[in-house]
């Protein structure tokens, strides 16, 4: 029995584990999904967003659509044309690319689409890694650190290409020293192993007395640049950390096994690299000023054609003159001999500014002003530095490390050492270290300030934009791009072979297609000429030009432009020239002949009307409507204006205003529009009658009135009392003419409210006034009296005379007697109101009680 | 010698009869005995109130003591005042009398005080008031004379009190049933003369008063006494001021020296429908 039982128990056991399902298997016809177990898991590396898939057949498209939930799913490989049949052999038709939010993660992506039907494999995205490393130019250990320089995106947290492109440009030029570069900032370690190799020397003073001005130029002992600190001008230079490191980026020796690289520190040889100037102003304590403008005077004067300045006056609203001029003096004469001829690798001098480290767009000068270039620092991944500020002012972008990213920039400092800094300190002399390449690449006589400016600015990597959008046109052209900069042709653009025009009236507009074969043939602005002479020379005497930006057009693309000022019913002679970005010119374009037409006067169209009648009162307009069929602008003017007669003129439109109220009444006048181009004018002769003005009058008396308690209120419509003949509206006012105020008083339009304030009675004047003041006036009495009182006896006690007021004027009999009953008094018809009480002399009486029945109504009046 | 001690005391008061006050209050009777006579009570008994009307005439009194309390309503339709009198007269000696009396006229209403612009600033009861002693010696047998001095106070407004003090000599003549009386005083300041004459209960009296603001009063009166228990009065008074004409009615009645009297004044355009109540009491 007990048998039995267990052999049913085990029985039930084995059945139910041989019911096991397989759950990863799902229902439905044909083979679905993934084998349970074999779903991968995505490895560490694994890319988002997208996951690649192999299907055991072909999908069609509606199998896709149906997918479409999931992601979007394409052929990994596209139809391949003439490989389509080997591709289909190999398999690779079966393959998919499926791509999704990369916010989605990829085990979930990757289980929904290993449930789908007829899925084969599924694997995820993996990154590559080259094996092959930068290769990097020169020797110096730290070079591979300085990502500002070259950013291939290996450093977490960098994105590639967030640097200034240097390693192209070193392939072109690497710093030449007769390039000087003042560093106006923290003296420089002259002595520090990655710098002396590239220190500009003043050999007169280094090979002359200690204590002496040995080449006569100011200053004494300025062997590596000069001290303008303020407590200790003149003397050694003090080197600090800020000024070492920014020298380092400039022009730190390259390629001597030591420490880092400078953007312009040569190749390591003797001749190479550019030469830093100290211009110290800083002794190590920042409550003391310098004499900063001294510095760029001096830089000037010592053969310095370029001045890094990572500095900015604090919360200063504008540069101090004393500070303008002398950035405008190095501006002007750097790179100049004293006769003003060219003496450097470039005629004037670039002073770069560091935009400042608030993160805000104000109170950052001199880098605010135009005469300097301002420069905004950037991060390792394209974005802003958070410290960053920013402006319109800003002219170029460029790496300045950003602390809360992990990325900082790496150059020398003191002590002979090296380290990290961030700040639009760091990012400035990444604008001067590239300045410094262009002036060795490209400078010699003619190459000016205003072309190295162009360089810099004209050939920045766009792409900070797209990582900056809130801040757009705030971080200047863009990234500052050294290969770029560098790749800049030295030969001239293609010229233009497309010049046509059309002449209307004295304007020609012209229309050219942009020239180039390739990008560098593209010009950068074109030079128009034009001449009533055949265009043989371009630079005789009666040939005029203008100057064209290129802007960002491509080649053939069409370009306009309409020479105006021109002379009527005249053959011009045109030709233009292509000019790149430095000044090199292509051979002219061939000659066009535009004759010029006649002018077209002026079209003035009455649209009111010329003439207009106003009442004294009244202010109009006529309106003309004015163009030119030649599209000349027009002036407007209008004789005989006086005051109260104006006219505007906007958006064709001339409207000619009246104010009669400023004009005489009952007079006309007479005026002449005239609406002119250039060449002729056209006469509108307009009127304008002001009737005479006619005073407001008083139709009939104004009404006493009475108010009947304080509080209570009564409105008068003053129109019905006073009549204007011009049907002009009238403005009313009232003045109190009694001793006291009895009631308050406004005025809304015509109507005039009154309200009891205290009891009593007075005067008004309302006057009724016309817009010229003429005046008409009434006046009326007012009582406010207490309404409940049918008549008011005053005063009482009485001294002598006793007043009897009703609220209403009306007869009543009167009784007068005294306590014994005695009538003294009588009346039977006694006329009373509210303007003219009645009155009983009671003068004669002697004191005591008294009785007055008024109307059979007893009232007991006192006799003092 | 006593006529030139008269004429002298006349004399010598007559520049006070010229200077007294015309106070209504003094003029009006406020017993309703006398106002049921139409105030007539120089020329004929008057009770008790004789000792403010007519002094000289307490010596003539029959009663050793006359009392009496008045109360009633002052000229309804003008006035309207609430009056109060209370009089006595008492014979201290066989010839010697002495009497007091007091009297008040309040208004019922109060009065509504205004000032210069009609606003109403309080409102205020008046009232006005008299007291005065009197005495009375009969110089013989059938000539008395009588002196009264009185103190009148008004209440007009909350600062306006009035006072004043006046006199009053009356001398009365009687025989039989004759009685003649002549009075002069200075509050009120008056002049009177009366007659009256009495037989079988009834007495008719006759009075001229002549106010010395210039105003001539006259009247005249019936009275009869069922014996000396019932009476009926009547009288007339005529003239403008103090008090104007009027027609005065009456009844009394008298038992063990208890008297209830009450008058009614009407055809008076100012004084109609006055109404006095009176309780004596004489010995």
């Amino acid at each position: 029995m007990y048998f039995f039982r267990f052999f049913c128990l085990a029985a039930t056991f084995l059945a139910l584990s041989g019911c096991a399902r397989n759950v990863s298997e799902p229902e439905g016809s044909g083979d679905a999904g993934i084998e349970t177990g074999t779903l991968p898991e995505p490895s560490p590396g694994a890319l988002p967003g997208r996951v690649f898939v192999k299907f055991k057949k072909e999908q069609d498209k509606e199998s896709l659509d149906a997918y479409a939930h999931i992601g979007h799913f394409r052929r990994m490989y596209p139809d391949a044309g003439i490989y389509e049949a080997r591709h289909r052999e190999a398999g690779l038709h079966l393959w998919y690319v499926v791509t999704f939010d990369e916010s989605v993660p990829l085990t979930k992506a990757g289980m929904q689409v290993s449930e789908l039907q007829d899925v084969d494999i599924l694997e995820y995205d993996l990154p590559v890694k080259f094996h092959q490393s930068t290769v990097f130019p020169f020797n110096d250990p730290g070079l591979s650190r300085q990502w500002h320089y070259h950013n291939d995106g290996s450093i977490q947290g960098t994105i590639a290409g967030s640097d200034i492109r240097l390693l192209d440009a070193w392939l072109l030029e690497t710093g030449k020293p007769d390039v000087i570069v003042a560093v106006h900032d923290g003296g420089i370690q002259y002595n520090h192993p990655d710098l002396e190799g590239n220190m500009w020397m003043n050999r007169a003073e280094a090979e002359g007395a200690p204590g002496v001005d040995d080449d006569k130029n100011g200053y004494v002992d300025d062997i590596y640049g000069y001290c303008f600190y303020s407590e200790t001008v003149g003397g050694a230079i003090h080197p600090d950390n800020h000024g070492t490191h920014i020298a380092g980026t400039i022009a730190a020796c390259n390629n001597n096994e030591s420490g880092g690289a400078g953007i312009a520190g040569g190749n390591g040889t003797p001749d190479s690299g550019v030469r830093l100037m100290s211009v110290c102003t800083s002794g190590g304590d920042d409550t003391k000023g310098a004499y900063l403008q001294q510095g760029f005077v001096y830089a000037a004067d010592n053969g310095a054609v370029l001045i890094n300045c990572s500095w900015s006056i604090p919360e200063a609203t504008s540069t101090p003159l004393f500070l303008k001029e002398a950035i405008d003096y190095f501006n002007r004469y750097a790179g100049l001999d004293d006769k003003g001829k060219q003496r450097g690798p470039m005629a004037g001098g670039v002073a770069f500014f560091a935009a400042g480290n608030e993160n805000r767009d104000n109170k950052e000068y001199p880098a605010m002003d135009d005469n300097v270039v301002a420069v905004a620092s950037i991060g390792a991944n394209y974005h802003k530095a958070y410290y960053s500020s920013y402006g319109e002012w800003v002219d170029i972008a460029a790496p300045g490390g950003d602390v809360q990213q992990g990325h900082q920039v790496y150059s020398t400092i003191t002590g002979g050492n090296y380290g990290n800094m961030q700040g639009t300190s760091m990012a400035c002399p990444h604008v001067t270290g590239v300045a410094a390449l262009a002036v060795s690449y490209f400078g010699g006589p003619g190459f000016t300030r205003e072309q190295l400016i162009r360089l810099l600015t004209e050939t920045t990597n766009p792409v900070i934009e797209e990582y900056n959008t809130s801040y757009a046109g705030q971080l200047g052209s863009g990234l500052v791009d050294a290969s770029a900069c560098l790749g800049v042709t030295l030969d001239a653009p293609a010229s233009v072979q497309s010049l046509s025009g059309k002449s209307r009236s004295n304007y020609i507009d012209l229309e050219w297609i942009v020239p180039g074969a390739s990008r560098a043939d593209i010009p950068y602005s074109y030079d128009v000429y034009y001449s009533l002479s055949p265009l043989n020379d371009v630079a005789g005497n009666d040939v005029r030009k203008i100057s064209v930006p290129g802007g960002k057009h491509a080649a053939g693309e069409s370009m306009a432009v309409t020479l105006s000022n021109l002379e009527l019913n005249k053959d011009y002679h045109i030709r233009i020239l292509s000019r790149s970005m430095l000044d090199k010119v292509s051979a002219p374009s061939p000659e066009i002949v535009i004759n010029t037409l006649d002018n077209k006067p002026p079209v003035v169209e009455a649209l009111d009307g010329t003439s207009i009648t106003l009442k004294a009162f009244q202010s109009g307009a006529l309106r003309f409507k004015v163009s030119d069929p030649d599209g000349h602008p027009l002036t407007c003017s209008l004789e005989g204006a006086t005051a109260g007669i104006s006219h505007t003129f906007a958006d064709g439109i001339v409207t000619v205003s009246f104010d009669a109220l400023s004009l005489e009444d009952g007079k006309s006048y007479q005026l002449l529009l005239r609406v002119s181009d250039s060449h002729d004018s056209v006469d509108t002769p307009i009127g304008c009658q002001i009737l005479k003005n006619h005073a407001p009058v008083a139709v009939k008396e104004m009404d006493n009135q009475v108010i009947q308690g304080i509080g209570e209120s009564l409105t008068l419509d003053l129109s019905g009392y006073f009549s204007d003949e011009d049907a002009e509206p009238l403005t009313y006012s009232a003045r109190n003419l009694g001793t006291q105020t009895v009631a308050a008083c406004t005025i809304e339009g015509d109507r005039l409210h009154l309200k009891g304030s205290s009891y009593g009675n007075s005067s008004l004047e309302i006057t009724a006034m016309d817009a010229r003041k003429n005046k008409a006036l009434l006046t009326f009495l007012i009582l406010v009296r207490d309404g409940s009182r049918e008549v008011e006896i005053y005063p009482n006690p009485v001294e002598s005379t006793l007043y009897l007021r009703t609220g209403s004027g009306q007869n009543a009999s009167l009784v007068l007697s005294n306590k014994s009953g005695a009538v003294l008094f009588r009346e039977s018809s006694a006329a009373m109101g509210p303007f003219a009480p009645y009155a009983i002399d009671m003068r004669d009486y002697t004191a005591g009680s008294y009785y007055l029945k008024v109307n059979g109504v007893v009232y007991t009046v006192i006799k003092k | 010698m006593k006529k030139s001690l008269l004429v002298c005391i006349l004399s010598g008061l007559f520049p006070l009869f010229a200077s007294g006050q015309q106070l209504p209050v003094a003029c009006i009777a406020t017993d309703a005995v006398p106002a049921s006579l139409a105030g007539t009570s120089i020329g004929r008994p008057c009770g008790a109130s004789a000792a403010e009307f007519n002094a000289a005439a307490m010596a003539m009194s029959g009663y050793r003591l006359e009392s009496g309390l008045s109360y009633g309503n002052w000229a309804p339709s003008s006035a309207d005042n609430r009056m109060l009198g209370v009089h006595a007269a008492y014979r201290i000696a066989p010839k010697l009398s002495i009497g007091l009396f007091g009297k008040q006229l309040k208004d019922r209403k109060a009065v509504l005080l205004t000032n210069e612009n009609g606003v109403v600033t309080e409102e205020f009861i008046p009232r006005d008031m008299m007291l005065g002693v009197s005495a009375s010696y009969c110089i013989l047998p059938n000539l008395s004379v009588g002196l009264s001095g009185r103190y009148a106070s008004s209440s007009l407004a909350p600062d306006n009190s009035p006072r004043a003090f006046g006199v009053d000599i009356t001398a009365v003549f009687r025989k039989d049933g004759l009685m003649a009386g002549i009075g002069a005083g200075t509050l009120p300041s008056m002049a009177r003369a009366g007659l009256s004459y009495t037989i079988a209960g009834l007495t008719a009296a006759v009075e001229a008063d002549y106010s010395f603001s210039g105003n001539f009063m006259g009247a005249g009166s019936l009275e009869y006494g069922f014996k000396d228990l019932v009476f009926v009065r009547a009288g007339y008074r005529f003239g403008s001021a103090p008090i104007p004409s009027h027609l005065s009615l009456g009844l009394g009645v008298r038992y063990a020296g208890i008297s209830l009297n009450a008058a009614y004044l009407t055809a008076s355009e100012t004084l109609g429908n006055t109404l006095a109540f009176g309780v004596g009491y004489s010995f």
